[in-house]
C-alpha cells in the first residue's frame, strides 16, 4: 500500500493504490454507474458499466477493478467511457426480454399506471387506484365513459382471450370514489401567472396540475360552462352533464380562476393577456368549425353540420326533428349525431358513409350502440348534391362507391361508380365529416406571430408544446387536429410539466419520461408466451334497454359490478415490472440514452418462478451481475443461488436447480435488495404483482435484540415490502427473514383494532383506560401482576412498570422471566456486534445462542469465514459443528460445567489476561477456587486463547440459565475477551435497565410466582403476552379480574375484562435498545391501526390512576433521569450506544449444585484486548 | 540385436500405431535373439506417422506412413534381412533421406528428448542428461542465481503471454509466505494445438524437472499440473512419473540431498476453455467455479488458495533444465533481440508436412511454412497463417517475411500465442474460418463479461448470417465496433482476443468480406450458401458417376453426354466436384 497521485476528472487526487478508481471516485463525490459491484464483497467486474476513461493509457478500464496508480489521467464522463458504458447497457439490454411497463401504458397518451391501478382495483384498493390514475389523468369521471381506450386495443390480453376492460375499471373506480377526493389542497401560490384558453379537457388538465405546483391559473373559455368538447361534443347520454360538473368542480376548486363566456379574439387577445401579466399562456382552443361537405345549397336551414348540431342540443335543448335523417361522415361525432336525431324524435337515422363499416374510424362500441338502438347505416354512399324542391329539402343525391387502391392514410380509397346517383331522402342531414379550427383569434398580436401548419393548426414542437412565441405553448385539438380526449388531456399534462420545468430552469426542455425495456422491440411475444393462461372474456359493460333509451337522454351504460371489476383485474397479466420505480438498470439506460435492439439477436427466455413464499425470481431480468449469488455465499454463507451452465446459457438459480423455497435458502431476501434489476422482487402481499410505488419509512425490526433498523416501503397499510437500513447511499443493509417478511404482521387483517370491554363491547381509548384503572383500584400492590413482551419500546416499559408502581406493584416482569427461579444477572455485552467481524478467536455457548439473531450470527459466519477460529460450548446442530475448528460438546444445561473446566485450564495454561483480571475487584477469589476439571480437548481449546488477540466471547441470555451467563462473563473478564449477550427478544435490553433497573427485583419474583400459585393475585395485567406459552397459564386464567393489551386475538384477550388493542413498533415514536446496548429511536411508519399509540394509552391509564400526565417526551425524560445512561433519549441525536461501568468482579459460581453466588456488575465498556486492537470507527 | 521403436504419441496412435506395435510385437517375440522393441513419443512429423525407427548401433532408419503389413515387410527385409527398404524411409539418421528438410532448420530444445528415448524410463531420461539440471541447481546455485539465469537467458512465457519468466519468478520469490505454489497449466486448449501434449507425452521428466528448478527459485514446496482430462495418455504419463520419482526420492522431503522439499500434484481440468485463464485456472483447482477474476491481486501476490502463486506452461518449464545446464547465454544466442531460444508449433491446415515443429526465434513464417513445411499441397496458393488460434489472429501471406519474433507477430494483429499454426490456401474462405474461431470462443466463454457473454454471439450471428449470403453492409462496421468493444472491456484474455481473428482477417481480407455481403459470393468456394456447382460441358464425358453419387440426385444427364445439375434440389455436398475424374465439376 501506497499513497499515489494521479488525476480524477483534471483534478489532482492523492490516495491509497490499495483503493479503486470507483472507490477513490466515490470518497471524492463523483459517481460512476455500476450494476454488478457492491463495496461489502471483492471487486466482480462483469456488467462493465463502470468503465472510465485512462487518458494518458490510452483506453477504458473497469473502475470496480482497477486500483488507481500513480500519474493515472482518469475521466468517469469522457466520450469514450460513456459510449463503453452505453454498448454494455445495450449488450445487456439485447438480452432483456421484459417490460419494464406493458403495452397499455407505453400506448397510453398520458402514460397513466394502467397496471398499477388495476392491481390497487383487484385489492379493493379503489380510492389508491383511482388517486393512480389522477396523477396523470385527472379526468377519470369523463374518460372513463368517453375514452377511444388506445390501452385496450393495445392489451396482450387479446392474445389468450378479449383485451383487458380497462376503461370499464376506470369508470368504477372513479365514480365509486370521487366523492372522497373532496376539495384538492389549496396551494400556495408561486408567484407565477399562466392564463389557459380553452376550458376542455386539454387546458383543464394542464390548470389542474398547474395550480397543484403553485401557479396562479386563469382559464378563460367562450363557452358558458367549461368541459370543452366534452360538455358540447359529446351527448348526455354517454357522458352526463352531471358527471361533468362534478369533475369539473373538482378540478377547479383547487383555486383555478374561471373567465367564461370569453372569446379569443373579441374578449381577449394574447397581448391583452400579456399586459395583464401572464407569465405564460396554454393555447387549449380545440377543433370547434364543422367542415363543410363542398356540396353546393348545404347551408340550407335542414342542413346541420354535425358539431353545431350537437353543441346545439346542449345549449338550446334537444331540437324537434321528423322524419327521415341522413348523417354523413364516419366518425364518433357522426355516430354521436345519429343517435342524438333518434333521441330528437327522428323517425328514422340512416348514416352515410363512403366507405365500408372496416374502414370507419367510430368506435366499434358506439357503433354497435348505435345499430341496437336502430341506427341504420349505408356503406359506400357519398353525397353529390343537395336535392330540394322549393324551400324543402328533398334529401341528398349519392353515388354508390367502390373500393380502389389504398391512399396515403392506408385505407383504400372509395371511388365513384359511375352511374349509379340515386336520391337519398332525408328531411334533415347531419353532416359530420370533419371538424376545423378557429385561430382567426391568434391574429395581429405584437407578442409575435404564432405560426400554423397547411392543417390550419397551431404548430408547436410535439415534445414541449412550445408554439413560435415564447412563453406561449398549445395543445389538444388545436395543435393536433380533431383528435381523442386522452390526447388532450396528456398534452395537458405535458404542457403542465414543460412549463413548471421552464420557469424553475429557465429552459423548455422535453419532458423525460425515461427509458422502457420492452420485449416487442427484441420479439413480440408468441402464442407460447401466452401459453397457460386460463381464458376468461371480458365483461359487458350492463347498458339501458335498447329499445328504451333511444327515447331519453338516459346515460346508456351503467357500469360494471364490484365483482366483474374483481374478475377483470385479475385477467391483467401483469406484463410490467414491479421494479419499475427503483432498477438501475433502467435508470442507467435512460441516462446514456440506450437503444435496446443496437444488438438485438438471440434470445434467452425463462419461465418466472414464483414459487417461494416472498420472492419472485425472473431469469429473463438477470444481467449476471452475480451480486446475489455472491451476496448469499460469501456473506450469508447460505449459497442457495448459484449461476449454472456456461458462456450466453448462464443463468442464476436456485441450487441444485430446486424451487428456491427448498433450497438451503434461509428467505432473509437480501438478494432482493442486492439485485439492481426486477430479476428478484418482492412477492408483494396482494393478489396482482404491482407496480405499487411506495416511500420508505424506517422503522426497527420488532423481532430479536440485533436492533436492525429498517424502512418499511409502502403507500398504505395494505401493500408494503421491508428494506434493510441502507448503509450509505451505495450500500444496502442486511436483514433476516424475521424483519424482511415477519413484518408483514402490521398488515394483517386479522390484528385487534378497537378497545373492548366484557359484556359492553367496543369501547373508546378513556373508556379502556377508566376500565383498567376502575378493575385495578382498590387492590393491594402485591395482588396485582403485570407481565409484558420486551418487544415493546422502552418507551411503554416505563409506562406499564410506572403504572404498576402507581398502584404499588412491584410484580412487573418479562413474560418468559416469570418462569425462571430468578431473574438472570445484568450481565451485558461489552462489545459492539459489528466488532465481531474481526475478532480471531469465538467462543459461543449453547445450542442456541445464535439461533434467533441470524442477522447477526451473518456476521459470525463472515468472522470465521474470514479465519477466526470457532470454540462452541455445548450441543451444536451439524452444521455449527462443521463451523467449529474446536467443539467442546456436552447436554444442554451442563455448558456451565465446560466452561468452569475451560476457564481453569486457561488459568492452568497461564493465559489468563493480566490486565483483565486485575480490574476484577475479586481477583484474588481465582486464588484457589476449584475449576471443574478439564479433558484434554478443553486444554487444546484453551490454548486458542495463546495466538488470540481479539476472542470474543457469545452468549444467549434468554437461552440459557443464569450461571452459564455468569460463566461466559467470567470467562470474558479472565481471557480479556469481548462478551455478546444475545438477546431473543427485540427490546430486551431495554426492558432490563428500565423495568428490572428500577422496579423490581429477584425477591418480588419469587414473590410474585408464589402469590400466583396461592391464589393471592386479584388482577393481572398482559402487554404483549399470550399466555397460551407459558407454564403459569392455568393459575392466570383463574384470576379474577384481566386486561390485556395484544396484537391478536389470544385466549387471554378473550377472557379480559379490558381489551386494548397494541400497537407494534412500526406504528409507535419510541426507541428500543440492541442487545450490545444501541439505542435506536424510530418513529411511526403507519398510523396506529387503533387510532392511538400504547403510551397514549398507558399514559392516559397512569393518569387517571392519579400519575403524572407523561407524554412522550415526559417518558424519555423520566427514563433518563432513572437510568442515566439513556440521557441521549432527550437529545435530537442520532442513535447512540449505552455508556456503563467495566466489568468488576468474576461471579466464579461453582457448579449448579454448590452456588456461589457474587454479584456480577454490568459490563458495558469494550474488553481489553478489543480496546486495545479495535480497528473499528468510533461510533458516529 | 536390432532394436524397434514405434512412435506411440497420441498421433501415432490415432494414425494406428497400436497395430503396428502389436505386429512388431509377435514379429520380434519369435526372434527375440534378433530384435527388441520399445516406443516413445511424438518426433514431430505427424504426417507420416506411424512411424518406426530401426536402430543398428548408433546408425538409425526411420520408416513413414507404417502399417502391420508393411511392418512385416521391414522386419522381414530390414531387421532380419538387413536391407532397407527405400521405399518406406522418411529419414536416414536424421541427417538425410526425403524428410530432412524438414528437421534441417528446426533447433530441438523442447523437443529434444521426444521421439529420442521411453517416456516412461527415468533411466533413459537421466541418460539424455535428465535431473542433472535440478541437481547442478540444488548443489550450485542460490535461488536467486536461478533466477538471474532465467533473465539472463531471455526466456518468456510459452503460454502465449510472452511474460519474461525471470520476472516473473522474482515477483513469487519475493512474496513472503508461509505456503507458496507452482503451478503447471497444462490445459492446453486452443483447437489445433498440441505442442503441450506432445511433451508431456514424450518428455514428461523434463516439464517436472523445470517445476522443481522453479520451485527452488521461488520457494515453492506444492505444485500442481493442471492437467486437460482430454489427454489421458499424458494424465497417466505424469501421474506414472511422479510415483516412480517419489519412489527414488526425487520427489517428497529433501530431494537430491538437499533442504528442499518438492511434491507435485496431477489436476485434471474438466475441458473449459478458460480454465486456461490463470485465475479462472486455480479457481478450478480450488474446486470452484472456473471464472476469470480481476487482477490485481495478482498470483505471485495472492494466487491458489490465497497464496503466492506461480504459474508456467508446459513448454516454458521444459526449456528450464536446458538452460540450467547449458548456460542462459547458449539460450540466448539464438533468435532475436526481446524473442530469445526457440519456439514449438503445432502445423496444422493446408501445409505439406504437418505436425510438431521446433525453430529458433527470428525464422519468418515463409521459413517455416516453405523451408520447414514443405510448401502448400497440391502446390496451390499460399494465402494466409492463422497464429495464436482462437486468440490469435491471421497473417497474410504478403506478410510472410514476418519475423517470428513476439513483437513482430502482435504488429500484424495475430499473437505468437502457444504455438497453433493453421496454414490456409486460396480454398480456406476467411470469413468461414473467422466463423470458426469464434464460435469456439463463444462456447468457451464462461458468461461473466457482459461483452464476451453477450458481444462475442452477437459477432457469430453476423457472420453466420454473412457466410449464409445474409450479410449486410452495415454488418461490417457492426463486427468491428463489437470486436473493439470486447477487446477493451473483457476481464481475461478469453474476452480480449476473442475479436482477434475477424478483426484481423477484416483487416487484410476485407474484399472476402465484401464479396460475401455485396456480390453473394465466396472468394475461396467454401461457403455452401454461396458456391453453386456447374458442369462443364466441355468436359463433361458423360460417365454418370458424380449423377450416381449425387445424395439428392439432382444430377441428370444421358450417359456419354453432359450432365446437367439441377441447382434448386442442390445441398452443395461437394460430393460430384470431389468424385469427377474429369475436373468437369467447378465451383463458382
Amino acid at each position: 500500500m501506497a499513497s499515489v497521485t494521479f488525476k480524477l476528472n483534471g483534478k489532482e487526487v492523492v490516495a491509497d493504490n490499495s483503493k479503486t478508481i470507483l472507490q477513490v471516485a466515490r470518497d471524492n463525490g463523483v459517481d460512476i454507474p455500476t450494476l454488478c459491484y457492491d463495496p461489502r464483497l471483492p471487486p466482480y467486474g462483469s456488467c462493465l458499466v463502470c468503465v472510465v476513461e485512462v487518458r494518458n493509457m490510452g483506453r477504458t478500464l473497469m473502475s470496480c477493478t482497477t486500483p488507481v496508480g500513480e500519474g493515472m489521467d482518469i475521466w468517469t464522463d469522457s466520450e469514450s467511457a460513456l459510449k463503453a458504458r452505453k454498448s454494455a447497457l445495450e449488450m445487456l439490454l439485447s438480452n432483456h426480454y421484459a417490460d419494464c411497463r406493458g403495452p397499455c401504458y407505453v400506448k397510453c397518451p398520458a402514460n397513466v399506471d394502467i397496471q398499477g391501478y388495476l392491481a390497487f382495483a383487484n385489492a379493493g384498493l379503489y380510492k389508491e387506484a383511482l388517486d393512480l390514475i389522477r396523477e396523470t389523468n385527472p379526468m377519470p369521471l369523463s374518460c372513463g365513459r368517453v375514452c377511444v381506450r388506445y390501452c385496450e386495443a393495445n392489451c396482450r390480453r387479446q392474445d389468450v382471450d378479449s383485451p383487458g376492460a380497462i376503461n370499464f375499471m376506470k369508470r368504477y373506480v372513479a365514480d365509486l370514489e370521487y366523492d372522497r377526493l373532496g376539495t384538492p389542497e389549496i396551494v400556495p401560490s408561486n408567484g407565477k401567472k399562466v392564463a389557459i384558453v380553452g376550458g376542455g379537457p386539454s387546458g383543464l388538465t394542464c390548470g389542474y396540475y398547474l395550480r397543484q405546483q403553485g401557479f396562479e391559473v386563469t382559464i378563460l373559455d367562450m363557452q358558458p360552462k367549461l368541459g370543452g368538447m366534452l360538455r358540447y361534443g359529446i351527448p348526455e347520454y354517454r357522458l352526463p352533464q352531471a358527471v361533468l360538473d362534478k369533475e369539473v368542480a373538482q378540478l377547479v376548486s383547487g383555486g383555478i380562476q374561471v373567465r367564461t363566456g370569453a372569446k379569443l379574439g373579441v374578449d381577449f387577445t394574447l397581448d391583452s393577456l400579456k399586459a395583464e401579466g401572464f407569465d405564460a399562456i396554454y393555447l387549449a382552443l380545440g377543433s370547434w368549425v364543422a367542415k363543410g361537405m363542398g356540396l353546393e345549397n348545404e347551408n340550407h336551414p335542414h342542413i346541420l353540420p354535425g358539431i353545431v348540431f350537437l353543441e346545439g342540443v346542449k345549449r338550446n335543448g334537444p331540437p324537434e326533428l321528423k322524419g327521415n335523417v341522413a348523417i354523413v361522415g364516419g366518425g364518433n361525432t357522426a355516430i354521436d349525431a345519429a343517435r342524438t336525431a333518434l333521441r330528437c324524435g327522428a323517425d328514422k337515422v340512416t348514416v352515410l358513409y363512403r366507405r365500408t363499416r372496416t374502414e370507419m374510424p367510430a368506435d366499434d362500441i358506439e357503433v354497435e350502440d348505435a345499430i341496437e338502438e336502430g341506427v341504420e347505416f349505408a356503406y359506400l354512399t357519398a353525397p353529390n348534391k343537395v336535392v330540394t324542391e322549393g324551400d324543402k329539402l328533398l334529401g341528398l343525391e349519392c353515388y354508390l362507391m367502390e373500393l380502389g387502391e389504398p391512399d396515403a392514410s392506408g385505407r383504400r380509397k372509395p371511388e365513384k361508380v359511375k352511374g349509379s346517383e340515386f336520391l337519398f331522402k332525408a328531411d334533415w342531414v347531419v353532416s359530420a365529416i370533419g371538424q376545423d379550427q378557429d385561430l382567426s383569434g391568434l391574429k395581429n398580436q405584437t407578442l409575435g406571430e404564432i405560426k400554423t401548419t397547411k392543417w390550419n393548426s397551431i404548430e408547436a414542437d410535439p415534445e414541449t408544446l412550445l408554439t413560435s412565441v415564447e412563453g406561449v405553448f398549445a395543445g389538444g385539438d388545436a395543435m393536433s387536429g380533431p383528435a381523442a380526449a386522452i390526447d388532450a388531456i396528456a398534452a395537458g399534462g405535458r404542457a403542465a410539466k414543460v412549463i413548471e420545468k421552464w420557469f424553475q430552469t429557465g429552459k423548455v426542455e422535453k419532458f423525460q419520461a425515461g427509458f422502457l425495456s420492452k420485449r416487442a422491440v427484441l420479439e413480440v411475444p408468441t402464442s407460447d408466451f401466452f401459453v397457460g393462461y386460463q381464458k376468461a372474456e371480458r365483461p359487458e359493460m350492463p347498458k339501458l334497454d335498447r329499445h328504451e333509451r333511444a327515447k331519453n337522454w338516459e346515460e346508456v351504460d351503467l357500469g360494471v359490478t364490484v365483482d366483474q371489476v374483481k374478475a377483470e383485474t385479475n385477467r391483467c397479466l401483469s406484463c410490467g415490472c414491479n421494479s419499475v420505480f427503483d432498477c438501475d438498470l433502467k435508470v442507467f439506460s435512460g441516462n446514456y440514452d440506450v437503444q435496446q435492439e443496437h444488438f438485438k439477436g438471440k434470445l434467452k427466455k425463462h419461465k418466472m418462478d414464483d414459487r417461494h413464499p416472498y420472492i419472485i425470481l425472473d431469469a429473463n431480468k438477470c444481467i449476471l451481475c452475480g451480486r446475489c449469488v455472491r451476496y448469499c455465499g460469501e456473506l450469508i454463507n447460505v449459497s442457495a443461488l448459484g449461476f449454472i451452465d456456461r458462456g450466453y446459457d448462464t443463468v442464476v438459480k436456485p441450487s441444485l436447480n430446486k424451487a428456491l423455497a427448498d433450497t438451503t435458502c434461509i428467505s432473509c431476501g437480501n438478494c432482493i435488495e442486492v439485485c439492481p434489476t426486477g430479476a428478484i422482487t418482492f412477492k408483494a402481499n396482494l393478489e396482482k404483482p404491482g407496480p405499487y410505488r411506495t416511500a420508505p419509512y424506517r422503522s426497527a425490526c420488532s423481532f430479536c435484540g440485533v436492533g436492525c433498523e429498517l424502512d418499511i416501503n409502502h403507500s398504505g397499510r395494505d401493500y408494503f415490502f421491508v428494506t434493510a437500513k441502507p448503509i450509505d447511499p451505495f450500500t444496502e443493509g442486511e436483514l433476516c427473514a424475521k424483519g424482511r417478511f415477519g413484518t408483514y404482521y402490521v398488515g394483517s387483517k386479522d390484528r385487534l383494532a378497537n378497545p373492548s370491554l366484557k359484556g359492553k363491547g367496543k369501547v373508546d381509548m378513556g373508556a379502556a383506560a377508566s376500565a383498567l384503572v376502575a378493575g385495578l383500584k382498590g387492590l393491594k400492590g402485591e395482588e396485582i401482576l403485570f407481565l409484558a413482551s420486551p418487544r415493546i419500546s422502552s418507551e411503554t416499559a416505563f409506562l406499564f412498570a410506572s403504572l404498576a408502581k402507581q398502584f404499588g406493584s412491584r410484580n412487573i416482569f418479562a413474560a418468559e422471566d416469570f418462569g425462571r427461579a430468578a431473574l438472570p444477572a445484568a450481565v451485558a455485552s461489552t462489545l459492539k456486534q459489528e466488532a465481531v467481524e474481526q475478532a480471531d478467536l469465538i467462543v459461543t455457548v449453547g445450542e442456541n445462542a445464535l439461533k434467533e439473531n441470524p442477522v447477526f450470527a451473518f456476521k459470525v459466519r463472515r468472522a470465521i469465514s474470514a479465519g477466526a477460529k470457532l470454540i462452541h460450548v455445548g450441543p451444536a446442530d451439524l452444521a455449527w459443528k462443521r463451523l467449529a475448528t474446536c467443539h467442546l460438546p456436552c447436554a444442554a444445561g451442563e455448558e456451565t460445567q465446560v466452561l468452569s473446566a475451560l476457564s481453569g485450564a486457561v488459568l492452568k495454561a497461564g493465559l489468563q489476561d493480566a490486565e483483565s483480571v486485575a480490574k476484577a475487584s475479586n481477583a484474588a477469589a481465582l486464588q484457589g477456587f476449584t475449576f471443574a476439571p478439564a479433558s484434554e480437548l478443553v486444554e487444546r481449546a484453551a490454548a486458542f486463547f495463546q495466538a488470540a488477540t481479539k476472542p470474543a466471547v457469545i452468549v444467549n441470555r434468554d437461552a440459557s440459565s443464569g450461571s452459564e451467563l455468569q460463566w461466559s462473563g467470567d470467562l470474558a473478564l479472565l481471557t480479556g475477551a469481548g462478551l455478546l449477550v444475545v438477546r431473543n427478544e427485540a427490546n430486551g435490553q431495554g426492558f432490563q435497565d428500565i423495568v428490572y433497573g428500577g422496579f423490581t427485583s429477584s425477591d418480588d419474583l419469587a414473590k410474585a410466582q408464589a402469590a400466583l400459585a396461592a391464589g393471592a393475585i386479584k388482577a393481572v395485567v398482559l402487554l404483549g403476552v399470550d399466555p397460551a406459552g407459558l407454564s403459569c397459564a392455568e393459575a392466570l386464567a383463574k384470576v379474577p379480574f384481566s386486561a390485556a393489551m395484544d396484537l391478536f386475538a389470544t385466549e387471554a384477550t378473550e377472557r379480559a375484562d379490558v381489551l386494548v388493542p397494541l400497537t407494534p413498533i412500526a406504528e409507535e415514536d419510541g426507541s428500543i435498545v440492541s442487545f450490545d446496548g444501541r439505542i435506536i429511536k424510530f418513529k411511526r411508519a403507519f398510523k396506529p391501526l387503533s387510532g392511538f399509540d400504547n403510551v397514549s394509552f398507558l399514559g392516559e391509564s397512569l393518569q387517571a390512576a392519579g400519575g403524572a400526565k407523561l407524554d412522550l417526551a415526559g417518558v424519555r425524560s423520566a427514563i433518563a433521569q432513572q437510568a442515566p445512561a439513556y440521557a441521549s433519549l432527550c437529545a435530537e441525536t442520532p442513535n447512540v450506544y449505552l455508556s456503563g461501568a467495566a466489568p468488576k468482579a468474576f461471579a466464579l459460581a461453582t457448579l449448579p449444585t454448590e452456588a456461589q453466588a457474587l454479584a456480577y456488575g454490568s459490563a458495558t465498556t469494550f474488553g481489553r484486548r478489543w480496546a486495545q486492537n479495535n480497528r473499528l470507527k468510533p461510533a458516529k | 540385436m536390432k532394436k524397434i521403436v514405434v512412435g506411440m504419441g497420441t498421433c501415432g496412435v490415432s494414425a494406428g500405431a497400436g497395430k503396428v506395435l502389436e505386429a512388431f510385437k509377435d514379429l520380434v517375440a519369435a526372434n527375440s535373439d534378433k530384435a527388441e522393441l520399445a516406443s516413445t513419443g511424438c518426433v514431430g512429423m505427424c504426417y507420416r506417422e506411424p512411424l518406426v525407427e530401426i536402430w543398428e548401433g548408433d546408425r538409425r532408419t526411420l520408416y513413414g506412413d507404417m502399417t502391420a503389413e508393411k511392418a512385416k515387410e521391414v522386419f522381414e527385409g530390414h531387421v532380419l534381412g538387413g536391407t532397407e527398404l527405400a521405399q518406406y524411409v522418411a529419414l536416414k539418421d536424421y541427417s538425410e533421406g526425403p524428410e530432412f528438410s524438414y528437421l534441417d532448420r528446426q533447433v530441438k530444445v523442447v523437443l529434444r528428448n521426444c521421439g529420442f528415448m521411453d517416456p516412461d524410463s527415468i533411466e533413459e531420461y537421466e541418460a539424455r542428461d535428465g535431473y542433472k539440471a535440478i541437481q547442478k541447481a540444488l548443489k550450485e546455485m542460490t535461488p536467486a542465481e536461478v533466477i538471474q539465469s532465467m533473465l539472463d537467458s531471455g526466456l518468456r512465457g510459452r503460454g502465449g503471454g510472452g511474460f519474461p519468466v525471470g520476472q516473473k519468478w522474482k515477483f513469487a520469490a519475493a512474496s513472503v509466505s508461509d505456503t507458496k505454489y507452482l503451478i503447471c497449466n497444462a490445459d492446453e486448449g486452443d483447437p489445433g494445438a498440441f505442442m503441450d501434449r506432445s511433451v508431456l507425452e514424450g518428455d514428461p521428466h523434463s516439464v517436472i524437472e523445470g517445476m522443481m528448478i522453479a520451485g527452488y527459485a521461488i520457494g515453492a514446496e506444492h505444485a500442481y499440473i493442471y492437467c486437460r482430462a482430454e489427454y489421458p495418455l499424458a494424465v497417466r504419463r505424469l501421474r506414472e512419473s511422479i510415483e516412480k520419482l517419489k519412489a527414488k526420492g526425487y520427489l517428497g522431503h529433501n530431494i537430491f540431498g538437499s533442504s528442499f522439499s518438492f511434491e507435485v500434484k496431477v489436476k485434471e481440468g474438466a475441458g473449459a476453455f478458460v480454465c486456461g485463464e490463470e485465475t479462472a485456472l486455480m479457481a478450478s483447482i480450488e474446486g470452484k467455479r472456473g471464472t476469470p477474476r480481476p487482477r490485481p491481486p495478482y498470483p505471485a501476490i495472492k494466487g491458489l488458495w490465497g497464496k503466492p502463486t506461480n504459474i508456467n506452461n508446459v513448454e516454458t518449464f521444459a526449456n528450464v533444465p536446458w538452460i540450467i545446464l547449458n548456460g542462459a547465454d547458449k539460450y540466448a544466442a539464438m533468435g532475436t533481440e526481446k524473442s530469445k531460444g526457440t519456439k514449438v508449433f503445432a502445423i496444422a491446415g493446408k501445409a505439406k508436412r504437418t505436425g510438431l515443429v521446433e525453430v529458433p526465434m527470428g525464422l519468418t513464417i515463409k521459413n517455416v511454412v516453405f523451408d520447414v513445411c514443405g510448401g502448400i499441397k497440391d502446390d496451390r496458393q499460399f494465402k494466409a497463417v492463422q497464429m495464436g488460434g482462437p486468440s490469435g489472429g491471421c497473417i497474410p501471406a504478403s506478410l510472410a517475411d514476418t519475423i517470428i519474433d513476439y513483437e513482430q507477430i502482435t504488429k500484424t494483429g495475430a499473437i505468437m500465442g502457444s504455438g497453433g499454426m493453421v496454414v490456409m490456401d486460396d480454398t480456406t474462405c476467411m470469413v468461414e474460418m473467422a466463423r470458426f474461431f469464434l464460435t469456439f470462443t463463444q462456447l468457451e466463454s464462461c458468461g461473466k463479461c457482459t461483452s464476451c457473454r453477450i458481444g462475442t454471439l452477437r459477432m457469430l450471428e453476423i457472420l453466420e448470417e454473412i457466410v449464409a449470403g445474409r450479410g449486410k453492409e452495415e454488418h461490417l462496421t457492426q463486427l468491428e465496433e463489437l470486436g473493439q468493444i470486447i477487446k477493451g472491456s473483457s476481464q481475461c484474455g478469453l474476452g480480449q482476443t476473442a475479436p482477434n481473428p475477424v478483426l484481423t482477417t477484416m483487416k487484410y481480407f476485407r474484399d472476402e468480406y465484401e464479396a460475401h455481403i455485396r456480390e453473394h459470393r465466396c472468394p475461396a468456394h467454401s461457403c455452401g450458401a454461396l458456391v453453386k456447382f456447374v458442369v462443364n460441358e466441355v468436359k463433361c464425358v458423360g460417365c454418370t458417376l458424380c449423377a450416381r453419387q449425387c445424395p439428392t440426385k439432382c444430377i441428370s444427364g444421358e450417359a456419354k453426354k453432359p450432365h446437367l445439375i439441377d441447382e434448386s434440389k442442390c445441398i452443395k455436398c461437394g460430393k460430384c466436384f470431389t468424385v469427377c475424374n474429369f475436373s468437369a465439376i467447378s465451383k463458382v
